[in-house]
């Protein structure tokens, strides 16, 4: 079994904002039943969309790492696809040689941004 | 929508060739792929701050005949705005939104 590092980003509906965290954790529970381990995990919160989705202007932004095969990748995105409340996910794979990269900040700098949980600030060579 | 073609080539382009005068060769300062001079800049589809510079104000990719950028640096960019796009951190187009 090859895990891979991805990393999957999903926007969710900016009414659900009251219940972000049982998402993450519906979706965290399906990486891991698979076999994933979870990394880190960024919360961008309330941004704007660059583009109408589903009639709205914002939504809540959310990144999720995780080493994992590519039958999780693909368990994830069913779950995404039928959960209610999720306007748009986008996973890809991570160039875990260039993991060095900070988390790119949000410029809206909006509501709750956090950037703790950097996964493990592992090995990550600083400059 | 304005028509095609109206899109207009950045001026400082046009102002180099003036000053050099001759009309075959003029005189263009060589631009450097930015990736190339500095290689901690990593291409990220996150990083909307600097994909921005490489749109237009419409949202169009920017050709890197004008940002001088090298074609294995643009594919990357290329692959990175059109991520962007696809999750609302940049706009397809600016154009009726």
């Amino acid at each position: 079994m090859t895990a891979t590092l991805y990393e999957t980003m999903f926007i969710l509906h900016p009414d659900r904002g009251g219940v972000i965290k049982e998402y993450i954790e519906r979706f965290k529970k399906v990486v891991e039943e698979q076999g994933g381990t979870l990394g880190r995990l960024e919360e961008w919160g309330l941004r704007d969309l660059a583009y109408r989705i589903q009639k709205q202007t914002k939504g809540y932004y959310t990144l999720l790492q995780y080493h994992a095969t590519a039958r999780a990748v693909e368990e994830l995105e069913r779950t995404l696809k039928l959960t209610d409340g999720v306007l748009r996910y986008l996973t890809t794979r991570v160039d875990e040689s260039a993991e060095a990269v900070p988390p790119a900040a949000p410029k809206d700098a909006s509501i709750e941004t956090k950037k703790g949980e950097e996964g493990a600030a592992k090995a990550e060579p600083q400059a | 929508m304005a028509p095609p073609g109206s899109y207009s080539r950045p001026t400082r382009e046009r102002s180099d060739e003036e000053k050099g005068g001759g009309r075959r060769r003029p005189m263009m300062r060589r631009k450097v792929c930015r990736f190339c001079a500095d290689k901690d800049v990593k291409i990220n589809y996150k990083d909307i701050r600097l994909l921005t510079n490489f749109v237009t104000e419409r949202g169009k990719i920017t050709p890197s005949r004008i940002t001088g950028t090298c074609a294995s640096h643009q594919r990357l960019l290329t692959i990175a705005i059109k991520r962007a796009r696809s999750v609302a951190l940049l706009p397809f187009t600016t154009v009726k939104n």
